[in-house]
């Protein structure tokens, strides 16, 4: 029985899609990946008229899957210690906190769509550890004490907004 | 160590300069003994250090929105080009 592409899509989309839940993507990323298991197979020809398609299919996925977690760790390192974190993070937090969380991200999205485009760019790959402030502050042209302003400005913003929404 | 009062907004800075001190170079030894001892100066200093580090996390938690926003909007995008690429495809078949 051959498996061609389209029918290995109908047949195991899902499927992979789960195994990418269970690989711990979140449902938007686990479905963004599945797609992305028939481009790569599309791309390399688009031949899926192998002896187990199905097992070929999860290793691809798992190929995927790897890559993307290891791009993810880099993005975004975890910069305090896990006892910063405890002291933050509040183990059981309550509805009402719950929806302040909430309010509080739609707050920051704000401010971070209003903020001119060279400080956004720069509190971004600053924040999501991207690029040292030497290498954001060449991109920008800026000097590198600057862009320390920049990114301090941002905050300095954020920490106004939220004040603001609190009164 | 001097305690005379010093104003919010210069507190802010200095304990948003650490955390990007900080972020810029998170196993820096040096940085974490200086976040340490800038905490431990006065009950004010702790206080503004955890409004920081919430602020650090909460501009980490929206920086990550922001980009899966647009990576999302594109992807639409990507998405109706794989239905094209199948389809075109099955015709060939």
């Amino acid at each position: 029985m051959k498996h061609f592409l389209h029918e290995a899509f109908e047949r195991y989309s899902e499927e992979l899609k789960s195994f990418l839940r269970r690989r711990g993507h979140d449902r938007e990323s686990a479905a963004d990946l599945a797609q992305d298991t028939f481009v790569r197979i599309l791309q390399a020809g688009g031949d899926l008229n192998v002896s187990n398609p199905q097992a070929y299919l999860h290793q691809v996925a798992r190929n995927l899957s790897i890559d993307t977690s290891r791009r993810e760790m880099r993005r975004c390192p975890l910069v305090f210690g896990a006892n910063d974190i405890v002291d933050i993070v509040d183990p059981a937090p309550s509805p009402e906190v719950i929806v302040s969380d909430r309010q509080q991200l739609r707050l920051a999205l704000d401010v971070l769509d209003k903020m001119p485009e060279r400080t956004r760019l720069a509190f971004e790959a600053h924040r999501l550890g991207e690029k040292t402030l030497v290498e954001i502050a060449e991109e920008l042209n800026l000097s590198t004490t600057r862009t320390w302003c920049l990114i301090r400005q941002g905050y300095e913003e954020l920490r106004y907004q939220l004040k603001e929404a609190e009164e | 160590m001097s305690s005379q009062p010093i104003d919010e907004e210069t507190l802010f800075r200095e304990a948003m300069d650490l955390v990007i001190r900080l972020q810029e170079d998170p196993h820096n030894a040096v940085a974490h003994s200086l976040v340490n001892s800038w905490r431990s100066r006065s009950a004010a200093h702790e206080q503004m250090w955890e409004e920081a580090s919430r602020l650090h996390v909460l501009a980490g938690k929206a920086v990550v929105s922001r980009r899966k926003l647009v990576s999302f909007q594109r992807s639409v995008v990507s998405r109706r080009k794989l239905m094209l690429a199948v389809r075109a495809l099955r015709r060939r078949q």
